[in-house]
């Protein structure tokens, strides 16, 4: 119900949206650097460059899936750790707050001399959806009730297993609108690394375009990326409603 | 503080004899395995640090001897230390002093040999669970198998065998109380820890709840516990009623509740509860009342 009023809102918003743009790029408002949406259609559906930007766009979704999923198990399997091993708690926390600040952007130029061009993309991509994964299941955590807690001591419950059994579903709303930020940014995050290098992909294409001031071509790319992650995004909000729903949340 | 060390002696000893008077079930039933375990607080103190140097004494020297088998009701003015006192019991919290023993032996190893059933004000149970399921967890969580017909009977022991497979938010406040009582009953505890346990229900929901509780409780006697802001409820359930003064919380006052068993509704129009209500109702305002005029 409520995933399909978020999209009837989307689509309000992006039909507006074309419009203005659609009249800004007649008018020519912006210059030569924002051609009419009807252009940028006219030209992302020739069939060479549909192919092009079809085979970019699909090297950014696998490289973005990969970062997602090494991200989003990385985040979650950290954020555990400190609720078995109480020590690495506190420890974690001040990661958190510290791994938040570091720009992403800074850390490309490290992936590229470390796992190479053809892996940064991916690394960037699970970078990005592990702070994002990371920091939502340790604030999942916290908001534990504290009842919970009780009970769970009250049994002298391993820690393992209360995390198992109440910690982790009691996390599990917190860490799933994590992977709903992850999935958006893990499409940019691999766009990101695709810009540092990669040997292909639609950061590659955004790069060149603009060199070459192919300004359909770039276009089309970053409406590709757009699209891509906000599908992605519904997706997972889609999971989530019936996941909440199954929680009795 | 030596009166009231020896009205606890000797209170203690009175139940025994009451206990032994009475021929209550429990007695038959003390001889086979464990059963319900007698707790000693010996000088428990807490004093909660709140930063900057500041402390908090929520529970001052509390002596108190409670036999194995005996239900307990502890009242006072809220914020007077009843949560922090039923912690350390339950080994949640630890006293800054003194000490406190379940069977001989710390609440840590009462608690490592799953003996202890808490219920509190909140109910706890957790929104993904069904109701048999939130009753089923404390095997689980304590790492035994589940007992399903051990679940099933509690289930019909507070009335909600129909809604074994309801979640939570499908029952009214009252329902899940049970179904939290119930899981604090599953593993058969030797002492049973009740915060308030009925505390956000309505008047009439109160009543028929306290009535069921002295129900199951007369069928399987345990060492019982309960906070409660009601004395009504405190006279209706207990053994013994202690009321505490106003922070730092001290026993002020411990009173034997001379009523037979089994209860049941009509107990509560019995001259013997009027009276009793009464005192204790009195002696609850004054010992509030001097608090607050320190
Ligand atoms: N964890 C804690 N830290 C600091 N102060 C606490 C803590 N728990 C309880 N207190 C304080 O101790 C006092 C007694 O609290 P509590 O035992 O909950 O009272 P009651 O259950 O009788 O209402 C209160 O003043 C409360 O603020
Ligand atoms: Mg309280």
């Amino acid at each position: 119900m409520t995933v399909a009023a978020d999209l009837l809102k989307w689509l309000v918003g992006i039909s507006t949206l074309m419009v203005f743009w659609e009249i800004a790029g007649r008018q020519a408002w912006l210059g030569g650097g924002l051609p009419p949406l009807s252009g940028v259609f006219a030209y992302a559906i020739e069939p060479r460059s549909t192919e092009l930007l079809l085979r970019s766009a699909g090297i950014t979704a696998t490289n973005a899936s990969y970062g997602f999923v090494i991200g989003s198990l990385i985040g979650t399997l950290i954020a555990c750790s400190g609720q078995i091993w109480r020590p690495l708690k506190q420890g974690l926390d001040t990661l958190s707050t510290f791994v938040n600040a570091i720009p992403l952007i800074a850390l490309g130029p490290l992936m590229i001399v470390t796992v190479g061009e053809q892996f940064t993309p991916m690394a960037t991509a699970a970078l990005a959806v592990f702070f994002a994964v990371f920091v939502a299941t340790l604030g999942g955590f916290e908001r534990v009730p504290n009842v919970h807690r009780d009970v769970t001591r009250a049994y002298g419950t391993a820690h393992w297993r209360a995390l198992l059994l109440v910690q982790f579903p009691n996390a599990l709303p917190s860490l799933i609108d994590g992977l709903k930020l992850g999935v958006s940014t893990a499409v940019l995050g691999a766009i990101l690394g695709e810009w540092f290098g990669a040997p292909a992909g639609l950061g590659v294409l955004i790069v060149s375009s603009m060199q070459n001031f192919q300004i359909n071509l770039l276009w089309s790319a970053a409406i590709i990326g757009t699209v891509m992650s906000a599908a992605a995004y519904f997706l997972l909000a889609l999971l989530q409603a019936r996941l909440l729903r199954r929680l009795g949340l | 503080m030596g009166d009231l060390e020896n009205c606890v002696m000797s209170n203690t000893s009175h139940a025994q004899t009451l206990q032994a008077v009475a021929g209550k079930p429990r007695e038959a039933e003390s001889a086979s395995i464990t059963g319900p375990s007698e707790i000693a607080l010996t000088n428990v103190s807490k004093t909660f640090a709140l930063g900057k140097g500041q402390t908090l004494d929520a529970v001052s020297n509390v002596n108190l001897n409670i036999a194995g088998g005996e239900f307990i009701a502890l009242i006072g003015a809220s914020g007077c230390g009843k949560s922090t006192l039923l912690r350390m019991i339950a080994g949640l919290e630890d006293p800054s002093q003194g000490s406190i023993t379940i069977a001989g032996q710390s609440p840590e190893d009462c608690i490592k040999r799953q003996k202890l059933g808490i219920a509190m004000q909140e109910h706890g149970l957790m929104p993904w669970l069904s109701a048999w399921d939130n009753v089923a967890l404390p095997f689980r969580l304590a790492g035994l198998p589940v007992d399903t017909e051990r679940v099933d009977e509690l289930l019909a022991l507070v009335g909600l065998a129909d809604f074994a497979q309801a979640l939570p938010k499908q029952l009214s406040g009252g329902m899940k109380q049970r179904v939290s009582i119930a899981r604090a009953l599953v593993l058969k505890p030797d002492v049973l820890i009740l915060d308030e346990p009925f505390g956000a229900l309505d008047a009439v929901t109160r009543r028929l709840m306290n009535n069921e509780l002295q129900r199951i409780w007369s069928q399987q006697p345990t060492t019982t516990i309960l906070v409660t802001h009601s004395v009504e409820e405190a006279v209706f359930l207990a053994d013994r009623i202690c009321l505490m003064s106003p922070r730092p919380g001290r026993l002020a006052l411990i009173e034997e509740v001379e009523l037979n068993r089994p209860r049941g509704l009509d107990t509560m129009h019995e001259p013997e509860f009027r009276q009793t209500l009464a005192k204790l109702t009195a002696a609850l305002d004054d010992v509030c009342t001097q608090g607050s005029r320190q």
